[in-house]
């Protein structure tokens, strides 16, 4: 294979990299494997040319490579790639997409001839596997290719993967399996997944090149804030930003949520005075069109700035960026190392990122995602186990396919690593939950998803059957409304909740435009242009990361430098004076202790905890001490978190012997404890609303399809109480409280922080103020409490009053 | 029971999401919506049973709590006509046969004519529009005003502005419409925001009622 593959690199001046030799190596020695190579190194071609130098026919009649990708957006691209490599080595080859986007005539074309390499996404593969003519169709080929692996992996779309896969094996059991992942601390283990159950085929794990080094840079305020808040610095240090970009060539600024995003395109826009022609916005919110023409500007170097989200992480190659800015923390040394790795590729010249600070305390965070990028020390991505949402989907999905045998079809989801362990009892009641058989199922009369005919499990009715194709795939994607022009024209889409309080005549910012609310109607946000200036920008969910555990242990030691007096770079001498108050009101925490503070307020005892476990474990810890300290002694108890602790006030005094403490964070009880803090809870309603979606409850339908069920629209919260009253104990209940504290409480890493708790030193400080670590905690707590302009500025008094006590002091 | 004076006279807000008329003697409800988790199931969906059950119990606690002579559903009997099946249908008159005196009258709603009229044996009333002393009592909001309209359809729900709180059925006082909560508790619900003018009258999980106008938090009124 090898002499032709090479002559088409040379041709192009090229030469294979090694790693891309090993890779086709592999596949002649018939292994799975997971390629680890950067963006931009060709990857793409490491997992192509394997099967199809190896399989060489000249004209393939049915499908050879199965390609699937995470982003619809990006399949176009891989597509052409692929298209092109083909062109030269295998011109016989055909190259096609199916995706969502994928029109009626190209769908009709594929079927009468399937094309030799399909590229397509895990919810296509599962409509695909829906159909009954799959097995002819798909069982051809010789291999499958998962670009992004480390995307999927760790979300029920992975999960979602593993199961197509394993049905694509079970029709050829020579299938083999690659994939293709970017940074991870995991990467044997995300092998592992990938591949399922060990067989005989060995598996090998491809090293690409090792990406470029990494320069870390940091905007560094003038004069700072001893009592920082979040949010505050970040946009006064917007000129800064702004000279950057108008003197380098073509620049990506991520920032980590949609809000954030918009603000910085708006602040930039007038900082630099540029338009639509040079500055850009993209993130996931943003209608597709928009998004893919902001990215073709991008690769033909047509615009000088993109403000982006996560939304530009993945995949396509800009080789026109010449500088990445990350604007706040990137919570993560994965996500840094991915984002980084956007810039410089000019041979020999290492990444560079310039980061900005949004709060002082994120120059810690710079300074140790330093360190941690230079020793290349990146987080894992654990995998999923056991979704039953997912599993209930699938089981559908096959039985819509091909009668299949329930014994064989179990034997072939265990092969997967996300159902290994799954045991008889949670098999039972997923095929009972499908079939509306069994004692539990008494409760559902005349229902039937599924039934068993003579060669096993099929489809129960034509309604059953579209509706449920309509629903496939495991994104949530509840509550959005699409954001459109009275005149016409889509903008993009914002969750429901933010249109809740909108009154007619309203403006906000949204896509770089300021825009003025009409009215929603058809689950459709209609707007037009606004003239006034706009002050509201939307919100969205779950945009907040929480720091790594990777990146927190670093955060620690450089505190712990601190605290023994070391500032070891220009950011930690930067911050210095902040943690020179810290020292003096109350103490910079040591790595082996935690540090509690107990201070008194008008408002009620405040405690001040310090785990440095990230925003979401803290949230669940404020909740069980809260609970724990109320159980034991009535009080009412008001709770802030964020990456670094937690904050409680107590209308009731609180002891603060080491005692009192140990018992507070003891791990008896814990899951007990946690449980009730679930139950029944606004955590748990919202949790249920994404799983019933789907295990097929909720049907989002598509656009323009909505008459057609409109009969059985209800919302997720509805069947939260029609289950809660109605059938108690369902499965999907119980799984929604599973996931709420294993994502939501992040018990494990509660549990794993309580057990770290018992052999730390609790380090009890009382103090006479609020500390520069304490005030952000309080800060925080005032925004849910009063309205956005009485918040920023009692914020602005208290952190005048705080610092000028101190300068007294 | 909540009184409230609207349209220049007196009505109650039952905490079982009906409307007490006590000049008329009269009950009125809303948006049934029988059969609704039984259409669901058909297609696929598994709704658990159950909900049929409660409902007419909470229909006729309602009918005792007032010694209501007269019934008036303002439309969306059934919620489709594949939802009407046998169980659902001897479910309806074993409960019929329970309140053999009561008038009911159903002013046809938007699903009662794709889901069909209640079955003969029910001896139920239907007619398009229903009007009783100046009052226009119809299934949808009316596209002008002309006096004073009761209305359903809407099916109205309001979120208390407390943290975590989902959001609650209410009646919904206009200056010339009235829309009453779903009867139905698998009724989905729109999430209205309330002019300055505007009343609510919000329905707690407890069947506690809560009232106030917009913006301001809505004060207990404990349940009598």
């Amino acid at each position: 294979m090898n002499a032709c593959v090479e002559a088409w690199f040379a041709a192009r001046g090229w030469r294979p990299f090694d790693y891309q030799r090993a890779a086709w190596a592999a596949w002649v020695e018939g292994c799975d494997g997971l390629i680890h190579a950067p963006t931009g190194t060709g990857k793409t071609l490491a997992a192509l040319l394997g099967p199809v130098a190896g399989i060489s026919e000249p004209k393939p009649a049915g499908l050879r490579v199965l390609w699937i990708t995470p982003l619809r957006a990006l399949a176009r691209d891989t597509e052409e790639n692929i298209r092109e490599a083909l062109a030269a080595l295998a011109p016989g080859w055909r190259v096609a997409s199916r995706t969502g986007d994928t029109t009626a005539a190209q769908r009709r074309a594929q079927r009468e001839q399937m094309p030799a390499v399909l590229v397509t996404t895990p919810e296509s593969l599962a409509v695909a596997i829906s159909f009954p003519d799959a097995r002819a169709r798909l069982s051809s080929a010789a291999a499958v290719v998962v670009d992004e692996w480390h995307e999927l992996m760790g979300s029920k779309r992975g999960v979602l993967t593993e199961l197509g896969l394993a049905r694509l094996r079970a029709w050829n059991p020579a299938l083999r399996t690659w994939g293709l992942s970017a940074t991870l601390g995991n990467l044997q283990e995300a092998l592992d997944v990938l591949a399922g159950a060990p067989g005989a085929r060995p598996r090998r794990l491809i090293q690409g090149e090792l990406p470029k080094p990494i320069e870390i840079e940091t905007v560094r305020p003038a004069e700072i804030d001893r009592f920082p808040w979040s949010g505050h610095m970040g946009l006064s240090l917007v000129r800064e930003v702004a000279a950057r970009v108008m003197a380098s060539g073509t620049t990506l600024l991520f920032t980590n949520t949609r809000a954030q995003c918009e603000l910085w395109h708006r602040a930039l826009a007038e900082a630099t005075g540029w338009g639509e022609d040079r500055l850009a916005i993209h993130h996931g919110s943003i209608d597709r069109n928009q998004r893919e023409a902001v990215e073709e500007r991008l690769r033909c170097a047509n615009v000088r700035c993109v403000v982006c989200t996560s939304s530009l992480d993945l995949g396509v190659d800009f080789s026109p960026v010449e500088q990445v800015i990350q604007i706040g923390s990137p919570k993560g040394v994965a996500r840094l190392l991915q984002r980084a790795g956007r810039s410089g590729h000019a041979p020999g010249r290492p990444s560079r990122v310039l980061c900005v600070p949004a709060h002082a305390f994120e120059l810690v965070e710079f300074s140790a995602a330093r360190a941690a990028a230079a020793a290349r020390d990146a987080e894992p991505r654990p995998p999923l186990i056991k979704p039953l949402d997912v599993l209930v989907q699938h089981i559908v999905t096959v039985a819509l396919g091909e009668p299949t045998p329930p014994a064989a079809l179990r034997e072939e989801i265990m092969r997967t690593h996300a159902y290994a362990a799954l045991t008889d009892d949670e098999w039972q009641w997923a095929l009972d939950f499908v079939r509306g058989t069994g004692p539990v199922l008494k409760a559902y009369p005349d229902y039937r998803r599924v039934i068993e005919g003579p060669a096993g499990l099929e489809g129960s009715t034509p309604t059953v059957a579209r509706l449920h194709r309509m629903n496939i795939g495991a994104i949530p994607s509840d509550g959005m409304l699409e954001v459109r022009f009275l005149r016409g024209g889509r903008i993009g889409s914002v969750e429901e909740r933010f249109a809740g309080p909108l009154k007619p005549g309203d403006t906000f910012h949204f896509a770089g435009r300021a825009l003025e609310f009409v009215r929603v109607r058809d689950m459709t946000l209609w707007v037009r242009a606004a003239k006034r200036v706009a002050h509201i920008a939307p919100v969205w969910m779950g945009g907040r990361l929480p720091l790594s555990t990777h990146l927190a242990t670093r955060v620690r030691a450089r505190l712990d430098e601190a605290a023994r007096g070391g500032y070891a770079d220009a950011e930690m001498q930067a911050v210095r004076p902040v943690l020179e108050a810290q020292a003096a009101i109350s103490a910079i925490p040591r790595a082996d202790e935690w540090l509690i503070e107990h201070t008194e307020s008008r408002e009620g005892h405040h405690v001040y905890v310090f785990p440095f476990a990230g925003r979401l474990a803290h949230e669940g810890l404020a909740a069980l001490l809260a609970m724990r300290i109320a159980r034991a002694a009535p009080s009412t108890i008001r709770i802030s978190a964020n990456d670094y602790g937690f904050e409680l006030v107590c209308s009731a005094p609180l002891d603060h012997a080491e005692s009192a403490w140990r018992m507070r964070l003891a791990l008896e009880g814990l899951d007990e404890d946690l449980a009730a803090c679930v139950r029944g809870g606004a955590l748990e309603r919202t949790q249920f609303r994404d799983i019933a979606r789907v295990a097929g409850l909720v049907f989002s339908g598509y656009p323009g399809r909505r008459k057609s069920t409109r009969q059985l629209q209800a919302s997720g919260a509805l069947f939260y109480e029609v289950f809660q009253r109605y059938d108690p104990n369902n499965l999907l209940l119980a799984q929604a409280r599973r996931e709420v504290a294993r994502d939501q409480l992040q018990a494990d890493r509660i549990r794993s922080v309580l057990r770290e708790a018992e052999s730390t030193r609790l380090r009890v400080m009382r103090t006479a103020r609020f500390s520069p670590f304490a005030f952000p905690l309080w800060a925080e707590r005032q925004r849910a409490q009063v309205s956005t302009e009485t918040w920023a500025e009692r914020l602005r008094r208290m952190s005048a009053r705080l610092t000028s006590e101190v300068a007294a002091s | 029971m909540m009184a409230i004076e609207w349209a220049e006279r007196t009505w109650s807000c039952l905490p079982e999401r009906a409307l007490w008329w006590p000049e008329q003697q009269t009950l009125i409800c809303a948006d049934l919506h029988i059969g609704k988790d039984e259409a669901f199931r058909k297609a696929g969906v598994p709704v658990p049973d159950g909900a049929l059950a409660d409902d007419l119990d909470r229909l006729s606690q309602a009918l005792a709590r007032v010694s209501a002579r007269r019934l008036i559903v303002l439309g969306d009997f059934f919620h489709a006509r594949s939802g009407r099946g046998a169980r659902v249908v001897d479910a309806l008159s074993a409960w019929r046969t329970r309140h053999r005196a009561l008038a009911i009258t159903l002013v046809r709603g938007n699903h009662d004519r794709s889901a069909g009229e209640p079955p003969r044996a029910l001896a139920i009333d239907t007619v398009r529009v229903l009007a009783i002393d100046g009052i226009a009592l119809r299934h949808d909001p009316p596209k002008a005003v002309s006096g004073y309209s009761i209305c359903g359809h809407l099916h109205p729900v309001f979120r208390p502005p407390l943290p975590g709180e989902p959001a609650r059925p209410c009646y919904w006082f206009r200056s010339h419409l009235l829309v009453l909560p779903a009867f139905s508790s698998l009724a989905g619900g729109y999430r209205i925001r309330p002019a300055r003018r505007d009343r609510i009258v919000l329905v707690g999980p407890d069947g506690s009622l809560w009232t106030g106008g917009s913006g301001k938090l809505v004060a207990p009124h404990p349940f009598q």
